[in-house]
Formats: C-alpha cells, sequence, structure tokens
C-alpha cells in the first residue's frame, strides 16, 4: 500500500500542483504564505489519500481539501496583515525579461492581489471559476447553492473591476 | 464566455508552482503519518493498561485507603484521555461527499469541545486528585505518630498547594485557548452564516 500511495501521490501531484498552488496564491496574496499554504494542502491530500473513494472526482476533492484548508488558515491571515502593515509593497516578485513580459506580470500580480483583498469565500469562489470549475462544482466544493455561486460571481466580477482599474 | 473572465482565466493560469523536491517531502510526510500512528496506538495502550493496573492493584493494595487514592487518580486520568480522543480531528473521509458547512459544524464542536477539558474535565480531575492524595496521605500519616491538628495542617497546605498547581495550569491553559481557539470558533461561525 506504501508504495502504491507515494505513486498515486506523485501522480496527483504532477497533475495537480498548479491548480493547488494558484488556488493558494489567490488566497493568501503573497508568496511565502501561498508557499505555506501549498505544503499544508499537500500534507492533507497524503493523510486523506487512502480515504479518497477512487469513484469521486480527484479534481472536486482536492480543491475542496484547499478550500478548507485555506478557510482555517486565521493565523496566517494575521501574519499576512501584519506584513501589509510593515511592508505595503507585498506583491509577487517576477523576473524581468522584456517590457511586454513585465507588463504581463505586472498584471497578473494585480490580479492576484485585488482577489487576495475580496472576502474569504470570494477568493475560493473566483480561484475555482478561473481554474475551469462550473458553477454546480463550486457549490459542491464550499457548500453553497449553484443559484448563489452565481450571485456571487456576479459580484466578485464587479468588485474585481474596480480594484484592477 | 465573458471576455473578462476569459482574460483574467489567461492572466490567472500564468502563474506556476515553484520546483519541489516532492521526494523529500514524501519522505518527511511518511515521518509524519508515522509518529501519529504511534501517537495513536500508545493512546489506544495506555486506556486498557491503566485499567489493567488498576485491576491488578486491587488485590495488591490491602489497604483501602490506598486503593481508593489510586482509583480516584486513575478515574481523572481515564476522564481527561476520553475527552482527548474525543476532541481530536479525525481524518477527513469522504471529504468530496461532505458538505462544507458540515464539516465546519463538525470542527466547531470538535473545537468546543477542546475547550471543554480546561474548563470543565481538568477541574473534576483536580477534584478527584486532590481527594486521591489526601486519602493516600490518610494512610501514610496514620502511624506517623504526628498529632491530629500536625496532620489536618499537613493534610490542608498540601491540598492548597495542588490546587494552586493547578489552578494556574488550567488559568494558563484557558489563556492560551482564548487566544488560539476562540477566534477560530468565531471565525468558523461567522463562514457558517455566510
Amino acid at each position: 500500500m506504501g508504495q502504491n500511495k507515494e505513486q498515486y501521490f506523485k501522480q496527483v501531484y504532477k497533475d495537480s500542483k498548479d491548480q493547488i498552488y494558484r488556488l493558494c496564491l489567490g488566497f493568501m496574496g503573497n508568496k511565502p504564505d501561498a508557499d505555506d499554504l501549498f505544503q499544508e494542502v499537500l500534507m492533507k491530500v497524503w493523510n486523506n489519500l487512502e480515504g479518497f473513494r477512487k469513484e469521486s472526482n480527484i479534481k472536486t476533492w482536492i480543491y475542496r481539501i484547499t478550500t478548507n484548508t485555506a478557510l482555517l488558515t486565521l493565523n496566517r491571515k494575521t501574519k499576512l496583515q501584519q506584513r501589509e502593515t510593515n511592508h505595503p509593497q507585498h506583491l509577487p516578485h517576477y523576473e524581468k525579461d522584456s517590457d511586454n513580459s513585465h507588463n504581463n506580470q505586472l498584471e497578473i500580480s494585480k490580479l492576484y492581489k485585488a482577489i487576495a483583498t475580496l472576502k474569504e469565500i470570494d477568493r475560493i469562489i473566483i480561484g475555482l471559476l478561473l481554474e475551469d470549475c462550473s458553477y454546480e462544482e463550486i457549490a459542491t466544493i464550499t457548500g453553497l447553492t449553484a443559484s448563489n455561486v452565481g450571485v456571487r460571481i456576479n459580484r466578485i466580477k464587479k468588485s474585481l473591476n474596480k480594484k484592477l482599474k | 464566455m465573458d471576455p473578462e473572465i476569459l482574460n483574467w482565466k489567461n492572466l490567472w493560469k500564468e502563474e506556476k508552482s515553484g520546483p519541489l523536491d516532492i521526494t523529500k517531502l514524501i519522505a518527511d510526510l511518511n515521518k509524519i503519518e508515522k509518529r501519529g500512528r504511534t501517537e495513536r496506538i500508545a493512546l489506544l495502550i495506555a486506556l486498557p493498561m491503566t485499567l489493567i493496573l488498576l485491576l491488578f492493584l486491587l488485590p495488591v493494595l490491602s489497604n483501602t485507603y490506598y486503593l481508593t487514592a489510586v482509583s480516584l487518580i486513575g478515574l481523572g486520568m481515564i476522564m481527561i484521555l476520553i475527552q482527548i480522543y474525543k476532541s481530536r480531528f479525525g481524518a477527513i473521509k469522504n471529504e468530496a461527499e461532505l458538505s462544507n458547512q458540515k464539516y465546519i459544524v463538525k470542527l466547531i464542536d470538535k473545537l468546543k469541545k477542546q475547550m471543554l477539558i480546561t474548563s470543565r474535565y481538568m477541574w473534576f480531575y483536580t477534584l478527584l486528585l486532590i481527594l486521591g492524595i489526601n486519602i493516600g496521605y490518610v494512610a501514610i500519616l496514620e502511624h506517623s505518630g504526628l498529632s491530629l491538628f500536625s496532620r489536618i495542617m499537613i493534610h490542608s497546605v498540601l491540598s492548597a498547594a495542588m490546587f494552586a498547581f493547578m489552578y494556574f495550569s488550567i488559568l494558563k491553559r484557558k489563556k492560551k485557548n482564548n487566544q488560539r481557539i476562540l477566534p477560530l470558533i468565531a471565525f468558523l461561525d461567522n463562514l457558517k452564516r455566510s
């Protein structure tokens, strides 16, 4: 079982690492905290992998674990607020290749930063939407109704537009 | 699809996770898992062992005082162990089926149980501990030749010292809980309502 679990975990990691990381970064708004959360999610995935029923959707299962772990990171949230007070600039850092890519990177960081200022549950919802989850899937993961998800997405869109202007 | 969302989606997906030594991570996770398993086994052994030990002590401790003392302290220990076991966070087995709301309610319940160990069960344990130790000391002091007043004084000082020690321990633990668990419960309650 141990060897199988390791193989399965490696596969899950390979398939989902970027999605999980993006959700973590969108939730935390900065790379050091996102890295911490990312590792915590991986630990939970590992701990619960044996209990996962293969007939269920692994993507939904992992997103749910990510969501629950992110929502429980109160301590990190406090850490984030402290950092914000001490260093207002906590944008993810990007290497400067050219003007174009630099602009693109600025846009990416602006988007992630704007998402991180939304309400906790809204950060999760928009993150899942940007990861191609349907309203139904988002509803399953967050425990909200699909119609509520729709209403919230409209509100998030307006709010993000305002923040990104 | 909404062009705005599409644009955000493209930007969002540009971000990738950094390199991670997955082999090292798995090795660390295996270590943590092994430690957790050992702790669970130790807890499972500790409970019946305490009971068996008490049963074995029954014929050995012919003195009723000693027997009562050991039984009371053992009872207190078992009570705390049961509460710790009940309030631990279990593995999320059917995470995909479990609704987020149910998960949050369950988590709040576990956290409240953790707080109850300090605010209620630790006081029961203190009472049983003081009672048990005092009953044990009745037997020790019986043949010491000390006057009744001296014996009462020893019992009183001993009880007061134990009470003070437990009082400050509980107070410290309560303070810790208030800082760690209460904000978490409030946060989860807020999530439950949202």
